[in-house]
Formats: C-alpha cells, sequence, structure tokens
C-alpha cells in the first residue's frame, strides 16, 4: 500500500475541525481523570463511553474514544507520582521513581516530565503508527506460542534490574508472584488451582485489586505511623514541562523506549505495563548510575512513561491493518468500530480508507491536546500533594477500596486489597521489593499459557521452543541482559552498601 | 389477643397496600442488570445496546454492571443472589450450563427465573484460505490421514467452542488437539498468524478476517445456514449431524413479583423489537433467536441435559 | 535483619512445601507431558532454593540492612494498629451498612488518629470527602458502590 499523502492532508483538515477537535478534548479529559482514579483502567474507561457513541458518527465516536485511551494512559501516571497509586497497570513502573521523586519535593518536575514523555512516546506511536503499519503489523502475525513464551521470558529478565539492594529477595518476591499467578484455573486444562474451593479464586486474585493494595494501600500503613516526623511536602510546581537539560538528558531513553514501547504494543496480548517495564529495564541497564534506580531517577520516569503511551499508537496498527487488538484497549476498541459497521482490517484499507487517515490524525492530535490539557491541569493535581497528610492518607485508604470495589462490583476484591496491603506492608518494612510481584502478576500466566500451548500443538516435544527465530531471538535476548543486569545488580548492591556504610559513618561521628 | 390479631391484621393490611403500591409504582428507581462479563466484551456490548433501547421503555435508568470471574461463575451467581425485588436483573449466558456439569459452581439454571432468550450463536469450523480442504468431510478426512497434525483453537478449556469441537470430532471419529487460548479474539489471531489449523468459534468472531480473506468456514453448527454468509453449507448439510450453539437471554432472582416480571419482560421485548436494536445486531452479526419465557425454560433444560451428557464422553465433566 | 531473614527464610520455605504438597495432587497430564502441576512444582522448588540461600547468607552474617524493632509503647506502631484494625472494620461493614456511612465514619476516625483535632473540620471534610467519591463513581462513572442501609433512599 503505498502512502497517500494529499489524503493524509485532507484527513488531518477533517479532523481539525471544532467540532471533532472538541470531542478529542472532551476524551482526553475523561480519560485523565478515570486514568487518574485508582481501579479505574483505560480499557474500562473506553468500555464505559462505548455505549454513548451508538448512533454517533464514526469518527467523532473514534476520535473521543481515542482521546480517552491516550488520556487514561497519562492520567495513570499522576496518581502513581503523587500518592503511589497505579492509576492503570501500566503506571506501575512509573511508581519506582516517580514517587520517590515526589517525596523529595519534586513533584512538579516529576509530572511535567510524565507529561512530556507521555506526549512524546504518543508522538512517536502515532508517527510509526502512520508511515509504517504493514511493515509492523507482518511482525505481529508472527507471535504464535512459542514467541509470546519467549517474550514472557524476556520480560521476566527484567526482575533481576528491579530487585533492590538483594538479588535473593528479588528473586523470592519474583517467584512468590509467580505462584500467585498460577492461583486458579489453569490455562489447558482447566484444573482449578490453589482456589480453596472459592468461587472468587477461580481466575486467580483480580490483578487491580492486588496492584492497588500492594502499592497504594501498604504506603498508607507505612505513612500512618510517620506522622508527625515528616514535614509536610513541597510541590514546587513552577513550570509545565521539563527544563531543556532533563529533556537533553532523557531523550536518548524517550527515543529508545518509544520505539520499544510500539513494538511491545503492535503485538497482539502485550501491552503498556509490560512495555513500561522493559524500557524501565532497559533504562536502568544502560545507565551509568543504576545504584540510583528507586531513589527518584528522571530517566527511569521518562522511560516507563513514554513506552507506555508509545504502546498505544503500537497497539492500533494490527487493529487497523489486520483487525486484530494490539491490547486490551483495542480489543474494546474493535467492538466500537464494528457498531459503526466498520470491519478493521484489510477491508479497511480497501474500503474505508478515509477513516484510516483520520484516524491516524485523531490519534496524532490527540497527543497534542493531551499535551495542552496536562499542561493547564498541572498545578491542579500537584495541590494533592499540599493537602494534609492526615486527610490525605485515609482518603487514598477509601479511594483504593472504592477503585477496587468498583471494577467488578465485588466485595471479595476488597478484601483482597487490604490482604495484599498488609503483605505489601510487611514485605517493604523487611526489604524484599514489591515490583517483582507485580511483573510477575503480569507475565507469570503469558509465560505458561504460552509454553503449555506450544507443548499441546508440538504434542509435547521440547524442541518446538528453538525452532522458530524471532522466539530464539528473544531468549538470547534475554539471556544477555539477565547477565547484564546480574552483573550490574552486583555493582549496585555493592555500592549501595558504600553509601550505607559511608552514611552510618557520617551519623556515627 | 383480641388486640394482637388485630395488630397482626393491620400489619398484613398495611403490607398488603404497601407492596401492591410497591408494585404499581415499579420502577421507582434506577434498574441494575448484572454483565457476568467483562465490559466491552461481545455480551456486554449487546446487554448495553439492549438496556439503552429498554431504558426508554421502563421509564428509569438501567446500569449495567460487569460482576466478572470465575468464568462467569461470579456474575451468576450474584444474579441468583441478587433481591428478588425487580432493581436487579441480569443476563445469563452458556456458562450457567457448562459450569456446573464441571462441579464448579452450587447452582443450576433452575435457580434463576428465566424473562426470554435474546440471541444464539452457532459454533463455526473456520480454517486458513489457503488450507488444502474446503468442506468439513475434507477438514475430517485430512485430520484422519495426518494423525495428531489438527490443532483446533477455542476460547478457554470447558468453554462453548471447546466443547462444540469435541463434539464434532467425535461424531466423525477424529483425533484432533484441542489448544485453548485467553478468548475466542486470540485463538482467531493465532490462526490468523498460522499457529493453529482451525478455530470452532462463532460466525460473528471470524467475520472479519473471512472477509479480509484470510479465512474461510467450512461449515457452521446450525440448523439453518447462516446469514452473512449464505454460501457456507450447515454440518449437517455435509453429513455430520452436530448441532451447537452458544446462547445469551435475561433472567431474574427467583421470587421476583409477577406484575414486576411482567413489566420487566415487557420493556425489554420493546427494545428487542425496535429499529435501532436490530440495526446494531445485524451490524454486530449477532444471531438474534428471541424466546419468551415459558420456551426459553423448556430450551434451558433441554440445553442442559445435552450439555452435561456431552460434556462426560468428552471427560470435560467432573468425574 | 538477621532473625528476620531467617524467619523470611522459613516462610518462603514453608510457601514452597504448600506448593509442592498442592502440585501433588493435580491430575497429571499424559499428552502434553506437563500439566497443571508443572509450574507449580517449579515454583515451589525455586522458592525452597531461593529461601534456603536467604537462611544460610543469614546465618553466616550476611543480611543487608537493619530493621527497626516493633515496640508497642511507640506511638507510630500504635497508630499502624489502629489503622489495621480500623481498615478491616471498613472492610467487612462496607458492603452490609453501604460505602457512604462507613467512609464517614472511618474518614473522621483516622483524621482524629492521625492529631486532627478541631471539631468543625472533622465534621465537614470526611462528608465532603466521601459525597465527592460517591459522585464521581456512582453518579458520574455509573459504577455502583454497595448502598447498604441507604439502599431505598439512594
Amino acid at each position: 500500500m503505498d502512502f497517500n499523502w494529499s489524503l493524509m492532508f485532507a484527513s488531518y483538515a477533517t479532523v481539525f475541525s471544532p467540532g471533532v477537535l472538541f470531542i478529542i478534548c472532551v476524551g482526553i479529559t475523561a480519560g485523565i481523570v478515570i486514568g487518574s482514579l485508582p481501579g479505574l483502567t483505560a480499557t474500562m474507561g473506553v468500555a464505559l463511553l462505548v455505549p454513548l457513541t451508538f448512533g454517533r458518527p464514526p469518527l467523532e465516536s473514534l476520535a473521543m474514544l481515542i482521546g480517552i485511551y491516550c488520556g487514561a494512559m497519562y492520567g495513570g501516571s499522576i496518581s502513581a507520582i503523587l500518592i503511589r497509586t497505579p492509576g492503570t497497570p501500566a503506571a506501575a513502573a512509573t511508581i519506582l521513581e516517580g514517587y520517590p521523586m515526589a517525596r523529595r519535593g519534586e513533584a512538579g518536575r516529576a509530572l511535567s516530565m510524565a507529561l512530556f514523555a507521555s506526549f512524546f512516546g504518543g508522538v512517536c506511536g502515532a508517527l510509526i503508527m502512520t508511515f509504517a503499519s504493514p511493515i509492523v503489523s507482518g511482525f505481529a502475525l508472527e507471535f504464535g506460542p512459542v514467541e509470546y513464551f519467549a517474550l514472557a521470558i524476556f520480560g521476566l529478565s527484567v526482575i533481576v534490574s528491579i530487585s533492590g539492594r538483594s538479588l535473593v529477595k528479588g528473586m523470592m518476591s519474583a517467584v512468590f508472584g509467580l505462584l500467585i499467578s498460577s492461583i486458579g484455573f489453569d490455562p489447558i486444562s482447566g484444573f482449578p488451582r490453589f482456589t480453596f474451593g472459592m468461587m472468587e479464586m477461580m481466575e486467580g486474585p483480580p490483578f487491580i485489586p492486588t496492584l492497588i493494595g500492594l502499592f497504594a494501600v501498604s504506603e498508607v500503613f507505612n505513612e500512618v505511623q510517620k506522622t508527625g516526623q515528616l514535614q509536610q511536602l513541597k510541590a514546587k510546581v513552577d513550570r509545565f514541562l521539563p527544563t531543556w537539560e532533563d529533556i537533553k538528558h532523557c531523550f536518548k531513553h524517550l527515543c529508545r523506549s518509544s520505539v520499544i514501547g510500539t513494538f511491545i504494543g503492535s503485538i497482539p496480548g502485550a501491552g503498556g505495563d509490560i512495555a513500561a517495564f522493559v524500557s524501565y529495564g532497559q533504562a536502568k541497564r544502560t545507565s551509568k548510575h543504576p545504584e540510583r534506580f528507586g531513589h527518584g531517577q528522571i530517566e527511569g520516569l521518562a522511560a516507563s512513561e513514554s513506552a507506555n503511551n508509545a504502546c498505544s499508537g503500537g497497539a492500533m496498527i494490527p487493529l487497523l491493518s489486520l483487525g486484530v487488538p494490539g491490547d486490551a484497549v483495542t480489543a474494546v476498541l474493535l467492538g466500537a468500530f464494528i457498531i459503526q459497521g466498520l470491519q478493521p482490517g484489510p477491508m479497511l484499507y480497501k474500503e474505508n480508507i478515509d477513516i484510516v487517515y483520520q484516524i491516524f490524525a485523531s490519534m496524532m492530535l490527540a497527543q497534542f491536546a493531551m499535551l495542552f490539557i496536562g499542561m493547564a491541569g498541572i498545578r491542579l493535581f500537584a495541590k494533592v500533594i499540599l493537602v494534609d497528610r492526615a486527610i490525605l492518607t485515609p482518603t487514598i485508604f477509601v479511594l483504593s477500596m472504592v477503585g477496587a470495589f468498583a471494577m467488578r462490583s465485588n466485595i471479595f476484591d476488597v478484601y483482597t486489597t487490604l490482604a495484599f496491603g498488609i503483605l505489601g506492608y510487611v514485605m517493604m518494612r523487611y526489604d524484599y521489593p514489591l515490583s517483582p510481584i507485580l511483573l510477575a502478576l503480569i507475565l507469570g500466566p503469558m509465560a505458561e499459557a504460552n509454553l503449555r500451548r506450544a507443548m499441546v500443538i508440538s504434542s509435547g516435544d521440547p524442541s518446538i521452543l528453538v525452532s522458530r527465530p524471532i522466539a530464539v531471538g528473544l531468549m538470547v535476548l534475554a539471556v544477555v541482559s539477565l547477565l547484564m543486569s546480574i552483573r550490574g545488580q552486583k555493582q549496585v548492591e555493592a555500592r549501595l552498601a558504600e553509601m550505607e556504610q559511608a552514611f552510618e559513618k557520617e551519623i556515627t561521628d | 389477643m383480641k388486640m394482637k390479631s388485630l395488630f397482626v391484621g393491620m400489619t398484613a393490611l398495611l403490607a398488603g397496600t404497601f407492596s401492591a403500591a410497591a408494585l404499581a409504582a415499579y420502577p421507582e428507581k434506577p434498574v441494575t442488570v448484572i454483565c457476568p462479563w467483562t465490559a466491552g466484551g461481545g455480551t456486554d456490548v449487546l446487554l448495553r445496546a439492549l438496556s439503552k433501547e429498554a431504558e426508554k421503555h421502563l421509564g428509569k435508568t438501567i446500569n449495567v454492571v460487569n460482576q466478572t470471574g470465575g468464568a462467569g461463575a461470579i456474575g451468576h451467581n450474584a444474579i441468583r443472589a441478587a433481591r428478588p425485588d425487580g432493581y436487579t436483573i441480569g443476563m445469563i449466558t452458556f456458562e450457567l450450563n457448562s459450569l456446573p456439569p464441571q462441579g464448579l459452581v452450587p447452582f443450576t439454571w433452575k435457580d434463576f427465573d428465566p424473562l426470554m432468550r435474546i440471541n444464539s450463536d452457532p459454533a463455526a469450523l473456520t480454517v486458513r484460505k489457503d488450507a488444502p480442504y474446503s468442506t468439513v468431510r475434507g477438514f475430517m478426512d485430512h485430520a484422519k490421514a495426518n494423525p495428531g497434525e489438527i490443532t483446533i483453537g477455542n476460547s478457554a478449556p470447558g468453554s462453548v467452542w471447546h466443547i462444540a469441537a469435541g463434539l464434532a470430532a467425535e461424531k466423525t471419529g477424529v483425533q484432533v488437539k484441542h489448544v485453548p487460548f485467553d478468548g475466542a479474539q486470540p485463538a482467531v489471531t493465532a490462526l490468523v498468524g498460522g499457529h493453529i489449523k482451525a478455530v470452532a468459534v462463532s460466525v460473528a468472531e471470524v467475520r472479519g478476517q473471512v472477509q479480509a480473506g484470510n479465512l474461510k468456514i467450512l461449515g457452521v453448527m446450525s440448523g439453518e445456514r447462516d446469514k452473512i454468509f449464505p454460501d457456507v453449507p450447515t454440518f449437517k448439510e455435509q453429513g455430520v449431524d452436530v448441532e451447537f450453539y452458544t446462547w445469551r437471554g435475561l433472567a431474574v432472582p427467583k421470587g421476583v413479583p409477577a406484575p414486576i416480571k411482567a413489566k420487566i419482560s415487557d420493556a425489554y421485548k420493546k427494545a428487542f423489537d425496535s429499529k435501532e436494536f436490530q440495526e446494531f445486531a445485524a451490524k454486530a452479526s449477532l444471531n438474534l433467536a428471541y424466546q419468551n419465557a415459558a420456551d426459553f425454560t423448556k430450551f434451558l433444560d433441554q440445553n442442559y441435559k445435552d450439555v452435561e451428557a456431552v460434556m462426560k464422553s468428552l471427560g470435560l465433566a467432573k468425574k | 535483619m538477621k532473625v528476620a531473614d531467617i524467619v523470611g527464610g522459613i516462610i518462603g520455605i514453608l510457601i514452597g512445601l504448600f506448593a509442592l504438597w498442592e502440585g501433588a495432587k493435580m491430575p497429571a497430564d499424559v499428552v502434553m507431558k506437563i500439566g497443571p502441576s508443572f509450574f507449580p512444582n517449579m515454583l515451589g522448588a525455586l522458592l525452597i532454593l531461593f529461601s534456603m540461600v536467604l537462611i544460610v547468607n543469614a546465618v553466616r552474617g550476611r543480611s543487608k540492612g537493619k530493621v527497626e524493632p516493633y515496640r508497642l509503647s511507640d506511638k507510630g506502631v500504635q497508630r499502624g494498629l489502629i489503622t489495621l484494625a480500623a481498615g478491616s472494620v471498613f472492610v467487612l461493614v462496607v458492603e452490609p451498612i453501604g460505602f457512604i456511612p462507613t467512609a464517614i465514619v472511618f474518614l473522621t476516625f483516622m483524621m482524629r488518629v492521625m492529631g486532627k483535632r478541631s471539631p468543625l473540620l472533622l465534621a465537614v471534610t470526611p462528608a465532603l470527602i466521601t459525597a465527592a467519591v460517591w459522585l464521581v463513581f456512582e453518579k458520574v462513572l455509573v459504577l455502583s458502590m454497595p448502598a447498604g442501609v441507604l439502599a431505598d433512599y439512594l
């Protein structure tokens, strides 16, 4: 398919009408709000608003849904940075650097970088989507069970990088997380495992409540103990965009993560959460100061945020050109297309090429709308951190519980949230890192189900695992990154120990 | 004693007038519809489209709540256990009849009060366009000649499409490998990518890829041909006597007063007949198959027996 | 941290053993060689392995970092335990009693625990926060919250 420049300009002109621009802005604003509320994901936001589009013109409907999608992806980072609550799973990696930055009084710097990185990633994703869809979509179809298994293994190799100061404890967390992910129906035989006979456990502990419990609720327990000892945090918000130095400093990571994010997004079934962690691991491995990661290192934040927003552009690629959704949100979008009487896939390119280009244009304009709305909102968001901790902390607890419940109106999810909150608190106290659990929960089912699926296809012959080039490539990458990160981790552990000794010496002196 | 009986009489009278008033005034507040499947999925979109129309006839807001999990078990259980005051309705789906034989839930369709069936989608055997066979027979012969080669994708272990594929294989006496995926969509994607040989999911789920020329349907497991693909013969026409459908319908918990049930049924029937909903269903290629409460109940009874028998013979039921 | 690491290791081993024990009860898969128990067994074994490494490291005095000991007399620890209790009560009663009353009581109580004393603040803020959360979730996003005792009025 040749690229049609004149049609592209015409599409931009169509989308650049006040009506469509307005609807994109509405979508972005709604998306930011939904994304920043704990428990409400981009998927849920789009799904909730699909019925509103029944009977509306296609471009308007799709532009609004795309706005929500992009807005929510960015919105997740706001609560991640300010209150350590991942608004969406894709923002979980943002917590690692964003929250420590906010605690250091750099909430404004973190928020503006998150916004800029989201914008940058989004634009890259939209550009790749506009110009390289046919090439990328061919790649996406190559992914079968073996490739997914290899991708999961590659993703899991990041665990070493997020293990904090003890590799053994990081591995314990990861294995524990993988065990939790094996709760529920076995993906191939359907046998219910570790369910204790409970209906609610048949699909394992619900993911979003687990996530909220581990990160947000555990921090509430941590916080109440420190009241009085901590001085009120100050948020210096004197700018809307990151400084030129910060951008320059992170530029390499922004570019790389955007490309990684777009590619991972374009693989059906792999979404923003995986993209963010892989990019974060990448940023840490290649950094000169890996020991500073986890203590508020801005390039880690830039990497994860640009990756998860680039992912949305990537996920639209297989949806539009193959009719195959790239992630959970685009799966819902597929339904919205069909209701509009549009069947995504090669037919859409043949019959409705104008709408394809209008979607490219909407995607691009949505990024600019997000940048401006985000800039206008940054001061407002940062106010959250100025709220008295005695009011904010209990409110975070209530909001976490409400968010956990809202997902599927099940009180069991509220119990899960509290249980994981307690678990998270105990683990933090004894220095077991929490992010490996999260990564294990995302990738564990992917690794297991696809390994077993591959085995079904090969009738139990393990040689299928090395029979496909992409899979072998990914596994080699996994081994390389594992070795690199273990070496890096040794350095990190040593430097951290040095720093601690120096610190103790200072105190005793 | 006298006082007491008077008191009892008074309260009974009060309660009587009160409930009669409540019945007449129904609905006084928004009504909730439980969807046992995720927001944005096929069942959810259907239910939301239908409820949007039903609101106009019921006169109050209808909120769709997604209570998901446990392969539909949680949502169905929530419908069953809801207060029988007519303010909670639910959409029941095929899984209500496939979960009990697996010993996964402590209830059956008999614990619900069915209102109406909305649609039923037959399974369709779909393969890649470049496959060397173009009939169900050809496919089965190929499977016989090459044992262990044919892999059929389905949406989850023990799911409707798993059972459908198992039934078709059993009826033709061939050995195939069933590959469960995490939903029908990933299975179709894997077929397009050439990672498996066939899928046995509904026509709606493969329509896009068939129209795009990537896949072809060998046969549908229904009594009559599909409306969108009238050229595709049924299994029966090709000499394989298999019919298998998934279905969706509305139900309320047991104990909802008859007049309230009538109001709900009436509103939803009008919504079902509305031009908007019919148009929606055509776009989403849903096979509408309305049945009233009495017919739906008979259907559920028969379907339950059929599904249980099939699952037993396929080894999917609990031993 | 030494004692904590040893205890943590023992808990890890117990969880690992539980996984192996449960895995042993899962049906074998004859066709594919690896069945439902393959992953749990492997993970159980790995967890036991890492736990043992942790214990060995701890015994050899190579634990990292320090843990502040828990003292019940400590104000912070007391607050933590009160929060745990209050949080548990919140979770247990939010469905039968309903979101609005539970949240108002919980917020008032927790603000008091965290040192707020002004009666005006304690009376107004929790109600405002609750109302805002309820409006956003229940009315704007149309996601139902537990209604509880207020079921007939909302």
